[in-house]
Order: structure tokens, then C-alpha cells, then sequence
């Protein structure tokens, strides 16, 4: 439950934040006309990258709760029933994929869209590469037998949250392969700045959830501190 | 003002000119696919009002039942669990939530800011089909073998999922598949509403002119944003204990002498998920139907709303609040005594910004140019009516007072008063309100003053001795009453004359929905602004506003949204969009 109420507090700062930056103390019905500048922001962000955001803002706190959820069910002395190394991969193989994505966004940057196609095509190898693995340790826990039998609730919550955050990473794909074939098969300049953009996002954000949840599942060296974030006492 | 803002160049306006804009080529792309916000409006309303109705009848039969026990041969006691849960669920978020986001929402966010659409068009729509099919998806539990679920619209395990429950099969199944549909058909609109509402406003209208409304929907998708991951978190794991045999929720339990395969779950943490939704959840409800209030207030006292910023900062407020205090639904649960208190502490902490909201009101009828209209009807009666039901919140925010009270009748009556009535009072006039822009006619006045008496002194009769019967120690969610020691016979005449009252106020609304139909086709016509109104909706070039709403400019907003009454102005009120009323007549 920390780990979700330091969320919400997190997104209650910024929004905080960004309502102090909104006259709200301004006494409207004082001014007609124009009361402040109205030009618009230069740093204000895309309509889509906007919108990604809030997605992301929402879909995060999805994620808390079932980290929730895990440390109210299932005592910290019962670790996932699967070997660590196989996750480790498949950790590498996400990381793999936000660094072929910012390496891609920098490409476009410089306008070497042919560049930029080859490492979103690498990416996207990466996080399909990131799901077999996944879907390999699935299959380990179901032949096990324990996934969806009786009372080992760490195996469920396994499948329950990969499979919940496979699904994010199964959307991420559809994009990428989308602005993957954009790139290759469009006439340059093929402008694909802006949607590298919005992937990259979505990808680290994904990232960032992930290595919350292998921290919170196994052993890593980043565990103590999200145990000490969802297991008080 | 000199420095007035003279067109959209130098402002923020973001939608792209009409030509750019998509464009619906065929009747199915206009009417059925469309992607105007104006039309998704029109089809979420009408899909939540007729699953509503749905509702309605079946809370006749749930009267029946209570107030002539064992007259209705074919209500059993599974079905009577069938009968309330399915009712509740349906008010509280196929009907409520979907009427104030996907209707009201939609059609009042690109018209009341000045945009020309939401930003995402084609997800908004997208949003609409998929509210659809989870709308279907209930239905569709109601013709399963064995039934929709009885397991009380709290779905609470173990329970729910078990063989004693009716609906175990398939109407648990579709009521959760439901839920996760709905969750990711809102959050498609959701996002579309804050990214309309922050980057899409017209010249000029800064977010401290904007009106209560939008205020109330802003905030309320917000918390819908940060709510629904609860309950769809919640609604899968639940989902899997069913099919999968897993045991998140579920402990060690037996069922007829068999111990089942489930062990080890909680179903406190089922009850933690569900009402960290399901208190943000009333404020979905409540915050939207604050807003509206307020504008029907200001709009048809002809005054300006007192104290505007209290107001927003009041709907922030508790809209940040509302997110702690969701254990004062368990205080019977068995909890820590210590978060007992705590929770009550921040349940009756929300009372303050939401008692500033109410007195705001009264101030601003004060002395006002009150004009009862329908619409004035509504707004006058859900204060009274939320006042009603706040009040009786702040009893069971208290965990001494709530332990006797928990799971009686005075429950169902603070709710219904706080969530039922109150916020379908707000639609009701919201509806009355704003159907003169959305079809350029008015709803008759006569009929709707009849509708509005029958349901309003209609729904006291209701809910009010419901408080009685709570404080005698009457049950809610039981079949019949007979035999309870504690439970004078009295209680039973009680019950029938609430039943005989829901029966016709249930009856009333059909008044309602002819009223509607008519005035479709023989309405008086409205004109582009009947009630004299200052926000830009009713601004618009055309009535009821075609594609694209304000023809080749935007609109540019010079001032709040309250100006009435202003002194030396030709007509009494000042259109947001009016520069001057010197310059009257200069507006672009
Ligand atoms: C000052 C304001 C309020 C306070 C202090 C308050 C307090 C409470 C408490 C303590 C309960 C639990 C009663 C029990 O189960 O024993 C409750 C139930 C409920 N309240 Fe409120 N409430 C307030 C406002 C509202 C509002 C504004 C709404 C909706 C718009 C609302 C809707 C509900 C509903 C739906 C339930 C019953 C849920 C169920 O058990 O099925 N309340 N309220
Ligand atoms: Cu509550």
C-alpha cells in the first residue's frame, strides 16, 4: 500500500505543480479581456504525447496495485518457483529494446531515417524476444503444475502480472512494427521523429515497470528497497 | 481592456481550421460511426438511460418483493440477490458514470471551451462502441443459464464465486468481462478529456474561466483515470480464482461437507481493491453533478456563482481526498482499530470542502433573480437532497455510529440520497438544460414540471423512511423481514407504502421519456441561447451546432463564465465571448 500511496502522491506533486502555474488564485471575474499572456507554451507537449502520459499515469497505478495486492497476499519467504537466470535474459532483452529505441530517436534526430528503420527493427526483435522468454517461464510454472492450483499464490501473481504487462508489451509491438514498416516502406523524408518519440516512452515506461516488478518477484539486488516500499514492518 | 486578445492567432487555439478537420462522408459515418463528440454524446446517453430504465423496472420488482412479500411468485430469494445486484451495478456505473463522462462529457467539453472537437476523435468513438459491448455483455448475463449474478453490486468473495451464490456459471463470469470492458472503453475517452480540456481550449479561456462544468467532469475523469485500475484489478483476479482455480481472493473454504481446491486468499484485499474504487467512484458521480449545478444555479438565478475559486479549489480538494478515505466502507470488516480511526478522521475531513460547495449554493440563490424553471427545479432539489445525504454521511463516518448502522436500510438510504437521487436529479436537469441546444426545441415545461414533482417529493417518500427502518435495525439485502424478532410489523406497512410510492415514481418517468420523444418534433423552438445563458455553447453560430461547431473562426473568451446581471449591459448577462459590452457587437 506505500508503494501506492507514494504513487499517488507523486502524481498529486506534479499535479500540484502544474495547477500552481495556473492562476488559480487569479479573481476572474475581475478581468475581462486578456488577464495574462496567452501565447502558447513552446514546451508544451504534442496532443498524443500528452495523451500517452495520462495513459501511462493510469496504467501505472494498475501496476502499484497489483504490487499491492502481491505484498498483502503473499509472504516475502515465498519467491516465485522459478530459476532467476531465464528472467535475467529476458530483463536484458527489455533493456535491449530501450536502448535500440533511444539509439533510433537519435538517428531520426539527425535525419538518418534508414538508420532509425534498422534499430526500431531491433527493438521490436528485442521485445518479441522479451515475450518468448516470458511465455517460456509461463509455460515452466504451468507444466509445474502450480500456477493455477490451490494455494501458491506467488506463481499466480507471476502469471497474473507478466501476462498483464505482456499485454502492454504485445501493444507496444503492433506500434512499433506500425512505425517500423512506416519507416521502410514511406518516401523520405519519412518524418518519423514524433512516433519514435512516443515509442520510446511508452518502452521505457514499460522498462521501468518491469524492473519494479522483477524486484518485487526475485531476488535482485533493488528488492530490499521495494520491499521496504510494500511491506511495512 | 486594451490589451483584449483579437483572434485566434494569438491565442492557444489548437484543433486544426474546419477544413482540416475529418469530415463524415456517408449517413453511417454521421450517424452511427460517427466521431463527433456532439453525436457520441447522444449515443452514450441513450445507451445509459435504456440500460437504466432496465434498472428501473428491476427495482420495482425488488420493491415488490420488500413491500408484498411472496406476491410475485417468481421472485425467489436468488432472485432477489439477481434483482439488487444487477440494479445497483447498473445505476452506479453503467448508467451514472456513463451519463456524466460519455454524455454530458462529450458534448459539453468541445462546446463549453470553444474546441472543435475532442483532440482523438476516432478513439473517442472507439470508446463508445466499447462501452457498447460491455453494456451487451450484461445483458447478455441476464439470459445465461442460471442467471446474472447475485452477488451484490460489491461482487464481494468469497462469495460471489461460490455454488450457493445465483450466477455462479456464467452471470459472474460476464458481470467481471463486463467490468474490465468498460474500464478500457472509459479510459479511451478519459484520456481524451484531459488532453481536450488542457490543450484544446479556445483563445482566451484560461482554466480559471472555465466553467463550473468542465471543472466537475475535469476532475471527476481524473479520479475515473486513477479509480478504475482498482477495480480492474480486482475484477481479473477475480476472474482467474473463478476459471483458473487460482487463490488470490478465495481461503481455504468448504462447500457441502467438500473442501474446495482454494486456499490461503483474502478477501479483505478484494474489499481494499474494490472500495479504493469505490469511493472515488460516488465522486465520479458527485463531482460532474456539482458542476452542472452550479451552472444551472448561476444561469437561472441570473447571478454569478459566489465564490468561484472556492468552488474549484473545493472540487480539487476533494477529489484528491476522496482517494483516503475508502475503508469507512469497512469498518466492519474487522480491520485495525487504529486505521478505523484514521479513516474516519479523512471521511469527515471531506466534509468541510463539500459543506463550503453547499453554502456556496445557498449564496448564490441568495437574493437572486430566481427563475423556476424545470432545470431550476432539479438544481434547487438536489441541494436539498444532497444536504440530505451528506449529512447522514457524516453519521456513519463515525465508526461507533456506523458499526450498529452498517448493513441496515439507513445505509441504503444515505446512499440513495447521496448518489441515487441527487446526481439523477442533476441529470434530469441537465437534460431539461441543454436539450433546447442539442435539438434546437424546448422540452414542454408543463409536463416537465409534473415529472419533476412526482420524482422529487416521490423519491423522499422513498428513501426518507428508509432511515427509519435502518435505525430500527432492519437488514438491507434480505428477502423478507418476517420473523425477525426485532422488526415490528409495523415496519411491513412501512415497506408497502415505499413500494406503492416507487411504483409511481418509477411510473412518472415515462412522462419523462414523452416528453423527450415529443419535443423532438413538436417542441417550441429554442433559438440559439432560451435561457440567456453566458457560456459558449450557447453561442454557437447554428442550433443545434453542426460538425466542427463554430463555423470558420473560434470563438475567442473574454471573460468568465458568470457574468450576469452586469449592470448597464444591453441584455442583462455577458456572453463569454463578448469583448466589451462598449464594443457589443465587435465580436469576431
Ligand atoms: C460527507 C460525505 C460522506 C460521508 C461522510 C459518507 C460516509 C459513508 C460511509 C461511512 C459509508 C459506509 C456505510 C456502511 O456501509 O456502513 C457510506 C456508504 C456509501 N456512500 Fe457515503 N458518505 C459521504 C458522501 C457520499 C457521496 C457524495 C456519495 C455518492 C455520490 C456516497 C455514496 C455512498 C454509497 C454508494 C455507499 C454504500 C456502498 C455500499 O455499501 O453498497 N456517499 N458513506
Ligand atoms: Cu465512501
Amino acid at each position: 500500500m506505500t508503494l501506492v500511496l507514494l504513487y499517488l502522491a507523486a502524481l498529486a506533486v506534479l499535479a500540484a505543480r502544474w495547477l500552481g502555474q495556473q492562476h488559480l488564485a487569479d479573481r476572474p471575474w475581475l478581468t475581462a479581456g486578456s488577464p495574462h499572456p496567452l501565447g502558447v507554451p513552446t514546451t508544451r507537449p504534442s496532443p498524443a504525447r500528452l495523451g500517452l502520459g495520462v495513459f501511462l499515469a493510469s496504467a501505472g497505478l494498475l501496476f502499484a496495485l497489483l504490487v499491492a495486492a502481491y505484498a498483502m497476499r503473499v509472504p516475502a519467504t515465498a519467491p516465485v518457483p522459478l530459476d532467476p537466470r531465464l528472467l535475467w535474459l529476458t530483463t536484458s532483452l527489455l533493456v535491449g529494446a530501450s536502448l535500440a529505441l533511444h539509439g533510433a530517436r537519435g538517428a531520426a534526430r539527425r535525419g538518418r531515417e534508414d538508420e532509425a528503420t534498422a534499430a526500431l527493427g531491433l527493438a521490436a526483435a528485442a521485445g518479441v524476444g522479451f515475450l518468448g522468454g516470458q511465455a517460456l517461464a509461463w509455460r515452466a510454472l504451468w507444466e509445474a503444475g502450480i500456477a493455477h492450483q490451490g494455494p501458491d499464490a506467488a506463481a499466480a501473481f507471476f502469471c497474473l502480472i507478466t501476462a498483464l504487462h505482456g499485454l502492454h508489451i504485445l501493444a507496444g509491438l503492433v506500434a512499433l512494427a506500425w512505425v517500423t514498416a512506416r519507416g521502410a516502406l514511406l518516401p523520405r523524408p519519412a518524418d518519423l521523429g514524433p512516433s519514435i518519440a512516443l515509442c520510446t516512452l511508452y518502452w521505457d515506461a514499460l522498462l521501468a515497470v518491469w524492473l519494479v516488478l522483477f524486484g518485487l518477484l526475485f531476488r535482485t539486488p533493488w528488492s530490499g528497497l521495494i520491499d521496504a516500499l510494500c511491506r511495512p514492518g | 481592456m486594451s490589451d483584449a486578445i483579437t483572434g485566434p492567432q494569438d491565442g492557444s487555439a489548437l484543433l486544426p481550421e474546419a477544413d482540416e478537420l475529418y469530415h463524415p462522408h456517408s449517413w453511417w459515418t454521421r450517424y452511427v460511426f460517427s466521431q463527433d463528440a456532439k453525436v457520441i454524446a447522444i449515443q452514450y446517453s441513450g445507451t445509459a438511460l435504456a440500460i437504466g430504465f432496465v434498472a428501473l423496472i428491476l427495482s420495482w420488482l425488488i420493491r415488490l418483493q420488500l413491500g408484498f412479500p411472496g406476491l410475485a411468485a417468481f421472485i425467489g430469494p436468488a432472485e432477489y440477490y439477481q434483482l439488487i445486484t444487477m440494479h445497483g451495478m447498473i445505476m452506479v456505473v453503467y448508467l451514472l458514470t456513463a451519463v456524466f463522462l460519455g454524455g454530458f462529457g462529450n458534448y459539453l467539453i468541445p462546446l463549453m471551451l470553444g474546441a472543435r472537437d475532442m483532440v482523438f476523435p476516432y478513439l473517442n468513438m472507439l470508446s463508445y462502441w466499447i462501452y457498447l459491448l460491455a453494456v451487451l455483455v450484461l445483458v447478455v448475463s441476464f439470459f445465461a443459464p442460471g442467471g446474472p449474478t447475485g452477488a451484490g453490486w460489491t461482487l464481494y468473495p468469497p462469495q460471489a464465486i461460490l455454488a450457493g451464490t445465483p450466477g455462479q456459471e456464467w452471470g459472474i463470469v460476464l458481470m467481471l468481462i463486463s467490468l474490465i470492458l468498460f474500464i478500457a472503453g472509459f479510459t479511451m475517452g478519459g484520456v481524451n478529456y484531459i488532453v481536450t480540456v488542457l490543450q484544446a481550449r479556445a483563445p482566451g479561456m484560461t482554466l480559471m474561466r472555465m466553467p463550473l462544468t468542465i471543472w466537475g467532469i475535469f476532475t471527476a475523469t481524473i479520479l475515473a483515470l486513477l479509480a478504475f485500475p482498482a477495480l480492474f484489478v480486482g475484477a481479473v483476479m477475480m476472474l482467474l480464482d473463478r476459471l483458473l482455480g487460482t487463490s488470490f481472493f478465495m481461503p481455504a473454504i468448504l462447500e457441502a461437507g467438500q473442501r474446495l481446491r482454494y486456499g490461503g486468499g483474502s478477501p479483505i484485499l478484494f474489499q481494499h481493491l474494490f472500495w479504493f474504487f469505490g469511493h472515488p467512484e460516488v465522486y465520479i458521480v458527485a463531482l460532474p453533478a456539482f458542476g452542472i449545478v452550479s451552472d444551472l444555479i448561476s444561469t437561472h438565478a441570473r447571478k454569478n456563482i459566489f465564490g468561484y475559486r472556492m468552488m474549484v479549489w473545493a472540487i480539487v480538494a476533494i477529489g484528491a481526498l476522496s482517494f483516503v478515505v475508502w475503508a469507512h466502507h469497512m469498518y466492519v470488516s474487522g480491520m485495525n482499530p487504529y486505521f478505523g480511526f484514521f479513516f474516519a478522521t479523512t471521511t469527515l475531513i471531506i466534509a468541510i470542502p463539500t459543506a463550503i460547495k453547499v453554502y456556496n449554493w445557498v449564496l448564490t440563490l441568495w437574493r437572486g433573480d430566481i427563475h423556476l424553471t424545470v432545470p431550476m427545479l432539479f438544481a434547487i432539489a438536489f441541494i436539498v437532497t444532497f444536504l440530505n445525504g451528506g449529512l447522514t454521511g457524516l453519521f456513519l463516518g463515525n465508526v461507533v455510529v456506523d458499526v450498529p448502522l452498517s448493513d441496515t436500510m439507513f445505509v441504503v438510504a444515505h446512499f440513495h440520497m447521496v448518489m441515487g437521487v441527487a446526481p439523477i436529479l442533476v441529470i434530469f436537469g441537465g437534460i431539461y438544460h441543454w436539450y433546447p441546444k442539442v435539438t434546437g426545441r424546448m422540452l414542454d415545461a408543463r409536463l416537465g414540471q409534473v415529472h419533476f414533482w412526482i420524482t422529487f417529493i416521490g423519491a423522499y417518500a422513498i428513501f426518507f423512511p428508509m432511515h427509519y427502518l435502518g435505525l430500527l435495525g432492519v437488514p438491507r439485502r434480505y428477502y423478507e423481514t418476517a420473523g425477525l424478532g426485532f422488526v415490528p410489523p409495523s415496519a411491513q406497512s412501512l415497506n408497502a407504502f415505499i413500494s406503492l410510492v416507487a411504483f409511481v415514481v418509477g411510473a412518472a418517468q415515462v412522462v419523462f421519456l414523452f416528453n423527450i420523444l415529443r419535443s423532438l418534433k413538436h417542441g417550441a423552438p429554442a433559438g440559439g441561447n432560451p435561457w440567456h445563458a453566458t457560456t459558449l455553447e450557447w453561442q454557437t453560430p447554428e442550433t443545434p451546432p453542426p460538425h466542427g461547431n463554430w463555423g470558420p473562426t473560434l470563438p475567442v473568451v473574454y471573460r468568465w463564465p458568470y457574468d450576469y446581471s452586469v449592470p448597464g449591459a444591453p441584455e442583462d448577462f455577458l456572453p463569454q465571448n463578448q469583448p466589451d459590452p462598449a464594443h457589443a457587437g465587435a465580436v469576431p
